[in-house]
């Protein structure tokens, strides 16, 4: 089997577009999934049904079908139902969706996890609920939330290669451009999947120094620290 | 524990209780927790409410501060009712939100597992409702809160992650953070029941020495000692009634209650065994 670098080299700036490009839809639809994520999961913690009932329902439309399928009804269904849809919108729409409702399940998760005891003491200083939410929940339940956010994240980077079934002009829809006028399927292959191990390999070592910061890894390693001493 | 008003001229504070409690009850679905409680403090009275696991003490003193909404009666908060307004013909509503988190802030709360913000020093822990809910200073906020810790002995731990502090210090810090708002009551819940016994001291001599500064607490309890050292009177709980109350003297030596009577006798049982 003959591998030519010339390939790569020639159709470099193919590459290198889609690359760009789904960097850069990732991460609109990271920030807007994010933005999305918290209120949807405030919403399904919240005690008035009116609230809970809805997210739950959108919550459980998007994890329970095929990302695919979601994909097509955004971009086919919404146009017959009289929305105007380019490739490019609707798969940022679907990316952002699939976004804020798997990032939600982690923030709802992470919330759960904050200690009822902690939102006790808050709130018998006379501290408001969102007030309670903003100074203790949130800061603390950062430290459960990133490991599974990064996690999702990483998801989203790979699942945005479904996108290029619409035609969305990324990575993956690059790649089938080049395999489409060389021909030459292990080039093509191998620069594809070196490009998403890069992006996925940044996100991780990144989200990896982010939980660093959160204030639940830095009071946990003084335990470890403090039990390290002891332990010697 | 009279609700007559002709002592009054002769002395407003020992006449007019700081709480009132009436006919507080509390469901949780069909599990019946208080089943009207009937008790008032003075102003800077110290109460212990003592009682068998299970009585309703804890759920009694999270409902004083609205932690847990009480499912009928009232409790008032120097005559107001607190959580609730009551229009002329006795039908109640919630209070709004802010009502209610002011109310709160007029109490200090203690709690058995301590509940300090894992994410925050000592001295954060202390500075954090006063500045974001009372809205003073940082700066007057920390001098305030390094007081506080001198009070209770802790100066040296003020940039210490609750994580590095032992169940007592921890404690101390939590006594502090109420104490951060000058709360005119302060509720303590089983303050010690979580603490390895050499801990037990040191927080009961913190929280005996703001007893003899006069300030209004309320103690749910099962320490004998500190409750005969410290109360002015006891509240004894049972099945979510309260069964009997009077002075520690009274409650300890002659108590009339058949229940009280037992509970006292199972306490004595312990500490024997245990000391």
């Amino acid at each position: 089997m003959s591998f030519s670098m010339s390939v790569i080299t020639d159709n470099w700036s193919i590459f290198a577009s889609g690359f760009v490009a789904t960097v850069i839809f990732c991460a609109i639809s990271t920030v807007l999934g994010l933005l999305f994520s918290v209120p949807i999961a405030l919403s399904q913690l919240s005690r008035t049904w009116w609230w809970r009932v809805p997210a739950r329902v959108l919550v459980e439309i998007v994890r329970d079908t095929p990302f695919l399928v979601q994909v097509f009804v955004i971009y086919f269904v919404l146009p017959a139902m009289g929305v105007p849809m380019s490739s490019t919108a609707a798969g940022l729409l679907a990316l952002s969706l699939y976004g804020a409702v798997y990032f939600s399940e982690s923030i709802r998760g992470a919330i759960l996890s904050v200690p009822k005891g902690q939102v006790d003491a808050a709130r018998a200083t006379g501290m408001s609920q969102s007030l309670a939410l903003r100074k203790i929940v949130f800061p603390q339940m950062l430290g459960y939330a990133l490991p599974p956010l990064g996690n999702q994240v990483i998801g989203l980077i790979k699942d945005s290669a479904v996108l290029s079934i619409i035609a969305v002009p990324e990575l993956t829809m690059a790649f089938q451009n080049v395999l489409g006028t060389t021909f030459a399927a292990p080039e093509a292959f191998v620069t594809v999947a070196v490009l998403y191990w890069m992006l996925t390999a940044a996100v991780a070592f990144g989200m990896s120094r982010l939980e660093r910061l959160t204030p639940t890894y830095r009071s946990t390693r003084q335990a470890v620290l403090l039990l390290a001493a002891a332990d010697r | 524990m009279t609700t007559s008003k002709p002592g009054r001229e002769l002395n407003e504070m020992t006449t007019e209780p700081i709480v009132r409690v009436r006919n507080l009850e509390k469901h949780f679905g069909t599990l019946e927790v208080l089943k009207g409680i009937n008790f008032e403090v003075k102003a800077g009275e110290k109460v212990c409410i003592m009682g068998p696991s299970g009585s309703g003490k804890s759920t009694l003193l999270r409902c004083l501060n609205f932690l847990e909404e009480p499912t009928g009666g009232m409790v008032f908060l120097d005559g107001v009712p607190v959580g609730y307004v009551e229009d002329a013909n006795g039908t109640r509503r919630r209070d709004t939100e802010g009502n209610i988190n002011r109310m709160r802030a007029r109490m200090g709360m203690v709690f058995q597992s301590f509940n300090l913000w894992t994410h925050m020093t000592a001295l954060a822990n202390i500075v954090e409702a006063p500045v974001h809910v009372k809205g003073i200073s940082r700066r007057a906020a920390n001098e305030k809160a390094i007081g506080l810790l001198k009070l209770v002995g802790l100066e040296d731990k003020r940039d210490a992650y609750p994580v590095q502090l032992s169940g007592g210090q921890q404690q101390r810090i939590a006594i502090a953070r109420a104490l951060a708002m000058d709360p005119e009551i302060m509720l303590f819940d089983e303050p010690t029941s979580a603490l390895d016994p050499e801990l037990v001291g040191e927080v009961l001599s913190v929280i005996s020495k703001l007893a003899r500064d006069g300030i209004t607490m309320i103690v749910v309890t099962h320490d004998i000692g500190f409750a005969s050292a410290v109360a002015d009177r006891i509240v004894f709980m049972d099945q979510g009634l309260v069964v009997e109350e009077a002075p520690p003297a009274t409650f300890f030596r002659q108590p009339k209650n058949e229940r009280t009577i037992q509970f006292l006798a199972r306490m004595q049982d312990r500490s024997f065994q245990s000391g």
